[in-house]
């Protein structure tokens, strides 16, 4: 081996553990966050009437979350072992990765909408029937999105200073997936779309060119909330939930007593009362009004410090990454999560109207877990090989 | 985009602090009130047992249904599910739930006392079917009184109205002793209004009541009031009442009052029934009261056993009024006056005692008092104050007239000559057992008012003169062969509601009565029968309406207490003769 070999084959290993503190804080702050989901949604899942859990562990929320949290670290370490070069696409569209998850995240999303395969929860119809599982095809879609966006806007060949070919091909894909998404979930669909456009800027697109797609997408925004009468209700019962306290204004009002019964610091881990039965959706959308009322404010301000550290490694990563595609992976996939646990911490302390969207890693729910770890997965990889795939080519 | 999030999630913790600051207390207090529960824990009330403790009023618990209007999403369809199981129609139970609901309160009974499988039934299918129509909809365990013996004894014990409070009789009279505490329950219940966990620091157990034991005995009670009703039927009574009584202690065994009363469904029954007219009713006694001034003739000294009184042959004229016997007699000895019971030569002794001995006779033997029994609403019946006594009553208070006094009044009186003289307080509460089990507060030793009369004038009184009555008088059917039955009957007008003297008397309207006790030797029981306004063509005298119920109480009695006859009722009994006379001609 020469010299020159030398350096090159030493630059090599650097690459691959110089900056693994970063993985390793990210899959910790994860995995914390993970474990304190488990805890609350054993405690949240409390019911008076619920058999005794050594009857039937994994039919309950927690045992469930316990299987997919296992899945989920599964994911971290499959996909973090996986070089992230090989979503990026390929020669042909039809070589590309990225291009056939998202080809099949739309063909997810419209089986939603057909009886017999797709399942209503709760009025929406945002789940697959999948045996005796549910998937929820909307979180597979995020993430599907994000990789075919990066892959597009890293793309040197990319006309993504113009209009016709550059920004409107992709405004296209990313109003087709937030329509077919917003119909059921319109929360999913805010956070994919405010993403989305985010991931387009950072890419490289005018920014002057967003504000042509943005007015449809508004005026669709609109539409949207216009078409179901509960949304518009829920904006109005934001506004004012004493109008209606057993309505519309229910988990508003019931949201807030929880965290108010905490106090600062809390009544103690599983001695909270609003889990029986008055604050719905307690261990998945609103998880986080459980956690304020058991483990006080103080105990959600630790779950919203663990996210912004979560946000500043995100940060970190996207700072040291080299290539334009493992820069955009690493923006659009830790952006789609952090970004889905601001609305969700904000629709849970009453700050913005009542929206169905999980705490990423925390809430109970399989699919949302899964892919979340496969995000991280991807983002650790990105982390580590992006200086490997930068030298290996040279 | 990184920084955006970090002060967006910045301002969420803003948003926290701002929630802690400015809207916690007022809505701590509101989750507080959505999440407390009380429920009243209740106290089950004492039972009632008789003097051998056996129950003749009990508490079971029985499940009643109870709705929370805020919990129900459809109160049609709510009362129309829960109405199929425990089968009840649904309308009412929809009203009470609109207006429970209109009243904003959060607890209402829909039925109460129901079958206890169908309450199981209905809180099995709200378990299963989860949120749905049951949700609201609960079942609390109450306490429910049930007198085990219906009729028996049912004037005695009164009732308990729905919330468990007495009444009437001994549930009334010792409602204190039989309550008990209610106590109460705290709880954080779930969103259903299940309970979770209690708030132990407000908790407060219930003390339960204390259980009451009476003089009463069941099966003397059963056979009185038997006998009592049969006798009121035939004679197509209007009432009748009679009491047996312990004359050493004073305790009442049998208190009956026809018609009868059922306790179990006291609120549907009359007021009239429900009165126990054996304390609240006095009447003018009639011949029944003789014994009582003829033992104060004799103690006073104005005659003697033996002595020849003339009797008028049957009308006898003081002044403007004359006064008749039933048969008219010439001589008759001072005994035959009583046993026969002649109007006049008891009106005779009055003369010669005069009105202050008179009165003093009445009142020696408690008339004109509450005897002081434990039961509510007794009357002290009437006697009037001395001043107002005129030269008629010195006739009329020895023929029983001019005076009212209850059942219990005359039949304590009567224990009083059956022993020796002591008129004892009447009782019917012999002890309380508390919650240990422990016997409290028994009543072993007789209470005595007053010594009515000097015991050998009661046991002359007993053994020579009612005993006579029974043996060769006109209380032949009282008599129980072979247990020594002494008495005296009685005949009486009832007095128009206007007040005394002749002419103010009712046409043919009467009260025939018996006043009995057994055995003349040693007496054991005295009984005492009354019965008002009995069908005059089939019957009205009392010693053809009332001495046959009390000769079977009397025979009963001695037949439960396994007591064999006290002469051997074959043999020709032989009555003693005092003075010379034969008091068995006739």
């Amino acid at each position: 081996m020469n010299e020159e070999q030398t350096i090159k084959h030493n630059d090599l290993m650097l690459g691959f553990f110089r900056y693994q503190g970063y993985a390793l804080m990210l899959q910790g702050l994860v995995l914390a966050l993970m474990g304190l989901g488990l805890v609350m949604i054993y405690s949240a899942q409390g019911r008076v009437d619920r058999p005794p859990l050594h009857e039937a562990f994994f039919t309950t929320p927690a045992g469930k979350q316990l299987v997919f949290v296992g899945i989920s670290l599964l994911m971290i370490i499959i996909f973090s072992w996986i070089n992230y070069d090989w979503f990026r696409p390929g020669e042909t569209t039809l070589g590309s990765v990225g291009f056939w998850m998202l080809l099949l995240s739309v063909i997810l999303l419209i089986g939603a909408y057909i009886p017999g395969i797709g399942m209503e929860i709760n009025g929406a119809r945002r789940w697959i029937k999948f045996g005796s599982f549910t998937f929820q095809p909307s979180e597979f879609a995020k993430i599907a999105l994000m990789i075919y966006l990066a892959g597009k806007l890293s793309q040197s060949e990319f006309p993504r200073k113009e209009f016709l070919r550059g920004l409107l091909p992709l405004s296209l894909v990313v109003g087709l997936i937030c329509g077919i998404v917003g119909k059921e979930d319109l929360g999913t669909a805010a956070v994919i779309a405010a993403v989305s456009g985010l991931l387009l800027v950072a890419g490289g697109i005018q920014l002057w060119y967003l504000i042509l797609p943005a007015v449809p997408a508004i005026l669709m925004f609109v539409y949207l909330i216009l078409s179901e009468g509960y949304r518009v209700q829920r904006i109005t019962s934001f506004l004012n939930p004493e109008a209606d306290p057993q309505g519309s204004g229910y988990h508003a009002i019931q949201s807030l007593l929880a965290i108010a019964g905490g106090g600062w610091w809390g009544m103690g881990l599983g001695e909270g009362t609003q889990k029986y039965g008055y604050l719905p959706e307690d261990t998945t959308d609103f998880i986080f009004s459980i956690i304020c009322e058991e483990l006080g404010s103080v105990g959600g301000m630790a779950v919203l410090g663990i996210f912004m550290v979560f946000v500043i490694v995100g940060w970190l990563i996207f700072r040291h990454v080299k290539d334009d595609f493992g820069k955009l992976l690493v923006f659009g996939l830790m952006g789609v999560i952090a970004m889905q646990a601001t609305i969700n911490i904000a629709v849970a302390t009453v700050s913005v109207p009542t929206k169905g969207i999980a705490l990423p890693f925390v809430s109970a729910g399989g699919s949302g877990l899964i892919f979340a770890g496969m995000a991280i997965g991807i983002v650790c990889s990105v982390n580590k090989y992006s200086q490997w795939n930068l030298l290996k080519d040279s | 985009m990184f920084a955006f999030l970090l002060l967006a999630m910045l301002a969420l913790a803003g948003r926290l602090t701002y929630i802690q600051l400015k809207k916690g207390e007022q809505l701590g207090i509101r989750a507080d009130s959505q999440q407390q529960g009380y429920q009243r824990q209740v106290a089950v009330r004492g039972t009632i047992y008789d003097r051998r403790g056996r129950i003749l009023a009990g508490t079971h618990i029985v499940p009643s249904v109870y709705g929370d209007p805020v919990m129900i999403y459809d109160n049609m369809a709510t009362a129309e599910s829960v109405s199929a199981i425990i089968s009840e129609p649904p309308r009412p139970i929809f009203e009470k739930l609109e207006q429970a609901a209109a009243k904003k309160s959060r607890f209402v009974f829909l039925a109460r006392g129901v079958d206890v499988e169908a309450a199981d039934s209905l809180m099995t299918i709200r378990r299963k079917r989860g949120n749905g129509l049951f949700d609201g909809i609960g079942i609390q365990y109450e306490p429910k009184r049930t007198y085990t013996t219906g009729t028996v004894a049912g004037h005695v014990l009164g009732a308990v109205n729905i919330d468990g409070e007495g009444i009437e009789g001994i549930e009334l009279y010792y409602d204190k002793v039989l309550r008990g505490k209610d106590g109460r329950e705290a709880f954080i219940r779930d969103a259903a209004g299940r309970k979770i966990w209690l708030i132990k620091d407000q908790c407060r157990p219930p003390v339960d009541g204390k259980h009451i034991i009476l003089s009463i005995d069941r099966v003397i009670q059963q056979f009185t009031q038997r006998i009592l009703g049969q006798t009121c039927e035939y004679y197509k009574a209007e009432s009748g009442t009679a009491v047996v009584m312990d004359p050493k202690t004073g305790d009442i065994l049998a208190m009956a009052v026809w018609p009868e009363v059922d306790p179990n469904a006291f609120g549907n029954t009359a007021a009239e029934i429900r009165r126990n007219r054996a304390i609240t009713d006095p009447f003018e006694p009639g011949s029944i009261f003789k014994p009582f001034i003829a033992a104060h003739a004799l103690q006073d000294g104005v005659t003697q056993l033996g002595e020849s009184i003339y009797c008028h042959n049957g009308a006898y004229t003081v002044g403007r009024r004359t006064l008749h016997d039933a048969h008219g007699y010439g001589y008759l000895t001072f005994q035959e006056v009583v046993s026969k019971s002649s109007n006049i030569g008891m009106a005779i002794l009055g003369q010669r005692m005069g009105n202050g001995k008179l009165y003093e006779a009445v009142r020696a033997f408690g008339f004109g008092q509450r005897s002081g029994v434990d039961l509510r609403g007794e009357a002290p019946g009437i006697v009037l104050p001395l001043k107002r006594w005129t030269d008629y009553s010195t006739m009329s208070i020895p023929m029983g007239q001019e005076i009212a006094c209850t059942s219990l009044q005359l039949a304590n009186a009567f224990a009083a000559l059956a022993n020796e003289g002591q008129l004892l307080k009447p009782r019917i509460f012999r002890g309380a057992i508390d919650e240990n089990g422990l016997l409290i507060d028994e009543r072993i030793e007789p209470e005595l008012i007053n010594q009515a009369v000097t015991p050998e004038i009661a046991r002359t009184m007993v053994l020579d003169v009612l005993r006579l009555t029974v043996t060769s008088g006109t209380g032949k059917r009282a008599d129980v062969p072979g247990y020594q039955v002494f008495g005296k009957t009685g005949t009486a007008q009832i007095a128009k509601s206007t007040g005394g003297g002749k002419g103010h008397y009712e046409e043919n309207a009467y009260v025939g009565s018996f006043l009995g006790g057994a055995p003349a030797s040693d007496p054991q029981i005295v009984v005492s029968v009354n019965i008002r306004r009995p069908n005059r063509r089939i019957g009205y005298y009392g010693g053809t309406v009332a001495a046959p119920a009390v000769k079977e109480i009397i025979r009963a009695y001695f037949e439960y207490m396994h007591i064999p006859p006290f002469e051997d009722p074959n043999e020709k009994e032989e009555v003693k003769n005092v003075g010379g006379f034969d008091t068995t001609a006739e």
